[in-house]
């Protein structure tokens, strides 16, 4: 392990991997300020300018930009009470009570030390874990992948914010969506109408970048997102840091924070948005004064922001590993691997371990490069803040239309982002989330190649999804988590019927 | 959300019809499993059968009496004239080239959209064609579609 550490380090220390390390966490801070691009669609805005590098260099930069939006996130979550990012929604209820009162600097400084720590531990964690999971990995076969995507895909729409029914459609529509093109194993055409541009199927980047970029900016544009205030910041370093009590209350937090963030995170769905949550609550639940949560106080600020990082930490040991991504963000980081043809799972620690261990290794760096760029860089990036939003929301559109059209350089990948952009839009407004599609439209292909492939090995039989406890158990979950609502229901129903009785 | 609900259920069981009908004309079974057509017919099937259920929840949802079927934002035109100069920009920049679909969408947006100062929409147009130019085609070596401009901008090169 130790000199597969080195080897990584020798990797991600390189000056080009330093660079594409510090653009990446650079432009994810960024990101993460502002509205519009978040860090799907900035993901898939700079997938195809990552075609002329290779593939560690480009996951290493696409990465940064992944752990990178939290860290701007938690920057208008405490001075505007706007979460940047879902991660960060939590860090307001106190972050920005503790601006109010003139606290923003520590709890800025403090999310960002927290964010350190949580991320240095995750890391450390995936240096362990990583390995004998692949190993387990390489007794999948195809129904147990099965059913691992139908359980991630499962438990994704059920940690969805929105009604589960309507993410399971979303799922099932991308699911659809990952249909158009060739047949991953017959090779025929499918949904293509005769037309060239389809047979490579629909591009991710327009797709993800209409869905998240554009549809924003139309948000923006018809007037149901508006730039709000700030709380005004000292943005000295020295007025950054928490004094001795601050520091003493966070240590227990943070400490705390590491391990729920880190084990949460690699569960399917928005694992680093529930580790904060998870955080916050048991923070509040074991306070001597739990009455103070939500008045400002730096627990509540520093278990949640190391929950997430750490979170973030976590999510990429399935799709490492198992070559499966449990969210949007890993799945078009998924997408960035196979472009530049490599296939993460268990393989990866043997056919391509410098790959791996330079991307982990690079993640430990992203992250002090994070502690330095954001304590330092406060006050450029809350100038980054002020651009009014109607000089921003066209600048971020010229950009996506630059980076959709970098792909194929054909003009009609553009007005196919536009597309997306409006049924994006029309999704928020009907209460549809996106996340599920994306994530679905990602692991189609894989899920149907797995799916086809056992059932060809069974002769049709469904009783190869029963064969080994892996695929039961995840089958299972799966099952359950669907079943849940009308669980719900059937034991409100009984309350009601016996509270009628008594 | 009741006629949202109906109007989005509507949509998606419309649809699953039609990717349906499509999948048919697909081969379902081969001789050693399934086929092309399996996964997208499966699909459609259950795609169908969520929207019934989205459908069915909103009627029997009660309609409260503030809720107003509003799917547009307060400023409508603003939302309409992005949505057109969008489309705009990706139809035309392949054939006028970029620099100059990027001067009319921002000079659009920003003067006769946005209502910001010529001043204001001037330099910004202006540092957006520097910093394009030199991010994309400088540094990161990106053919943009020079367009109607391409013997001027060749000149320059």
């Amino acid at each position: 392990m130790f000199e597969n550490l080195l080897m990584g380090f020798s990797i991600s220390l390189s000056l080009n991997n330093l660079l594409y390390c510090l653009i990446g966490t650079f432009i994810g801070t960024v990101v993460g300020i502002l509205p519009g691009l978040g860090p799907a669609a900035t993901i898939a805005l700079l997938l195809p300018l990552t075609f002329k590098l290779n593939v560690t260099s480009a996951v290493i930069m696409l990465a940064g930009i992944y752990y990178g939006v939290s860290y701007g996130g938690t920057l208008t979550s405490v001075l505007m009470k706007i979460p940047g990012e879902a991660c960060t929604v939590i860090t307001c209820m106190d972050g920005y009570q503790m601006a109010r009162k003139g606290r923003a600097g520590p709890a800025l400084g403090i999310s960002a030390l927290g964010s350190f720590i949580g991320s240095t531990f995750g890391i450390i964690g995936i240096t362990l874990i990583a390995p004998p999971l692949s190993t387990i990995a390489l007794t999948f076969g195809p129904a147990e992948y099965t059913a691992l995507m139908v359980g991630g895909l499962t438990l994704v729409t059920y940690f969805s914010s929105k009604s589960l029914v309507k993410s399971i459609a979303m799922a099932v529509l991308g699911l659809i969506l990952g249909c158009v093109g060739l047949d991953p194993i017959e090779g025929m055409e499918r949904f293509t109408f005769g037309t060239l541009i389809l047979m490579d199927g629909i591009n991710i980047a327009p797709l993800a970048m209409g869905l998240f970029g554009i549809a924003e900016i139309l948000m923006i544009a018809e007037g149901s997102i508006k730039q709000e205030g700030f709380v005004k910041t000292s943005t000295k370093i020295r007025n950054l840091l928490p004094n001795k009590k601050e520091w003493r209350d966070s240590i227990g937090p943070i400490f705390r924070g590491t391990p729920i963030g880190f084990f949460l995170g690699i569960l399917p769905g928005g694992g680093a948005v529930m580790a904060s949550f998870f955080s916050y609550a048991l923070e509040k639940r074991i306070s001597k004064h739990p009455e103070k949560f939500g008045t400002g106080t730096i627990e509540g600020v520093a278990g949640p922001e190391t929950a997430n990082n750490s979170g973030t930490a976590g999510a990429f040991i399935p799709l490492l590993t198992l070559g499966l991504p449990f969210n949007v963000i890993t799945a078009l980081l998924l997408a960035a691997f196979m472009v530049h043809g490599v296939t993460p799972g268990p393989m990866i620690l043997q056919k391509n371990p410098e790959i791996f261990w330079g991307v982990v290794t690079s993640m430990y760096i992203g992250n002090i490069m994070l502690l330095i760029l954001n304590l330092p860089l406060i006050g450029i990036f809350i100038n980054i803040l002020r651009i009014p939003y109607p000089i921003l929301s066209p600048l971020i559109a010229a950009i996506c239309f630059v980076g959709v059209f970098t792909v194929n350089y054909n003009a009609m990948d553009v007005v196919l982002m536009v597309f997306f952009g409006l049924v994006g839009y029309l999704m928020r407004k009907f209460d549809y989330d996106a996340a599920p599609l994306m994530l679905a439209y990602v692991l189609g292909p894989l899920l149907e190649r797995s799916l086809r492939q056992a059932l060809i090995l069974s002769d049709g039989s469904i009783t190869i999804f029963f064969r080994k406890p892996i695929s039961i158990i995840l089958l299972s979950v799966a099952f359950l988590s669907l079943m849940t609502p009308l669980i719900q229901i059937g034991y409100r129903f009984i309350k009601q019927v016996l509270f009628k009785r008594s | 959300m009741k006629n949202f609900d109906c109007i989005s259920g509507t949509a998606l069981l419309l649809f699953s019809v039609i990717l349906f009908s499509q999948s048919r004309i697909l081969p379902f079974w081969g001789e050693s499993g399934p086929s092309g057509g399996f996964f997208p017919v499966v699909l459609s099937i259950l795609l169908g059968s969520l929207s019934l259920i989205i459908i069915f929840r909103a009627c029997l949802n009660k309609q409260t009496d503030h809720e107003t079927f509003k799917i547009l934002g307060p400023k409508k035109t603003k939302f309409f004239l992005y949505t057109i100069s969008l489309f705009a920009f990706g139809l035309v920049f392949g054939k006028i080239g970029y620099s100059l679909t990027l001067v009319i969408f921002l000079g659009f947006i920003l003067r006769i959209v946005e209502k910001q100062s010529w001043k204001t929409t001037s330099g910004v147009i202006i540092i957006s064609i520097i910093v394009s130019y030199l991010v994309f085609v400088n540094i990161l070596s990106i053919s943009l579609p020079e367009g109607i401009l391409s013997p001027v901008i060749r000149r320059l090169k």
